[in-house]
């Protein structure tokens, strides 16, 4: 997609594809940091993040859709090669999160696994709106 | 997405241990014993809970390493 194409929104009040690698880029670190503290902490707390106001004030307009991905790729294989090492029963540690409560890493995981897929689908409808091929 | 199969011993195969090769060297851990997590559903979201689906812990990897493949078609013209 290009410039233009990254930045429009052809969905009323929806974000444009740009913000949303942001905030994929803004958010994996956050899911990935979670993980680590329950991994390496006994029952640690999870603070959540608004993605709202990230989105508002962290100029998603303004940055690089290339730096984004590597952002999202290098969280990614930098975690999954921790995770290797890991039992099973690693899965059933524990971090409390200040909104949601308790949380297993196993859902922590599956949460950060079904973030992009989640925002896949909104990408899509916004190719098609633009015109593009999907 | 996530395959719905903890509690069953996961396929050993060579496509497996190829993915895991093209990830920079990854190694998949050895045969990983299902933990006995209860189901969870106290959440009307799936994308917060996590979800009901149960996977293996190369699974989950698996798909974790998946996700960038996923986006990445979508940004192309």
């Amino acid at each position: 997609m290009n410039r233009e194409q990254l930045h429009a929104r052809p969905i009323p009040g929806k974000w444009s594809t740009l913000e949303v690698v942001c905030h994929l880029a803004d958010f994996d670190p956050i899911l990935a940091d979670r993980i680590k503290r329950v991994i390496a902490e006994e029952k640690p707390s999870l603070v959540g993040a608004d993605e709202n106001r990230f989105a508002a004030a962290l100029h998603y307009h303004e940055r690089d859709v290339e730096e984004e991905m590597a952002i999202i790729d290098n969280t990614r294989r930098q975690l999954a090669r921790i995770l290797c090492k890991l039992p099973a029963e690693a899965l059933n540690r524990i971090g409390v999160h200040n909104e949601r409560g308790p949380r297993t890493l196993e859902q922590l995981l599956t949460g950060a696994i079904n973030h992009i897929p989640h925002h896949v689908k909104f990408i899509q409808d916004k190719r098609q709106a633009l015109g593009l091929k999907s | 997405m996530i395959p719905a199969s903890r509690g069953r011993e996961p396929p050993v195969n060579d496509e497996r241990a190829q993915l895991f090769s093209r990830h920079r060297g990854l190694t998949p851990p050895a045969r990983l014993i299902p933990s006995n997590s209860p189901d969870y559903n106290d959440d009307t979201s799936a994308f917060h809970t996590g979800s009901i689906i149960m996977a293996t812990m190369n699974e989950l990897i698996e798909s974790y390493l998946e996700g960038p493949k996923l986006l990445r078609p979508r940004l192309r013209a």
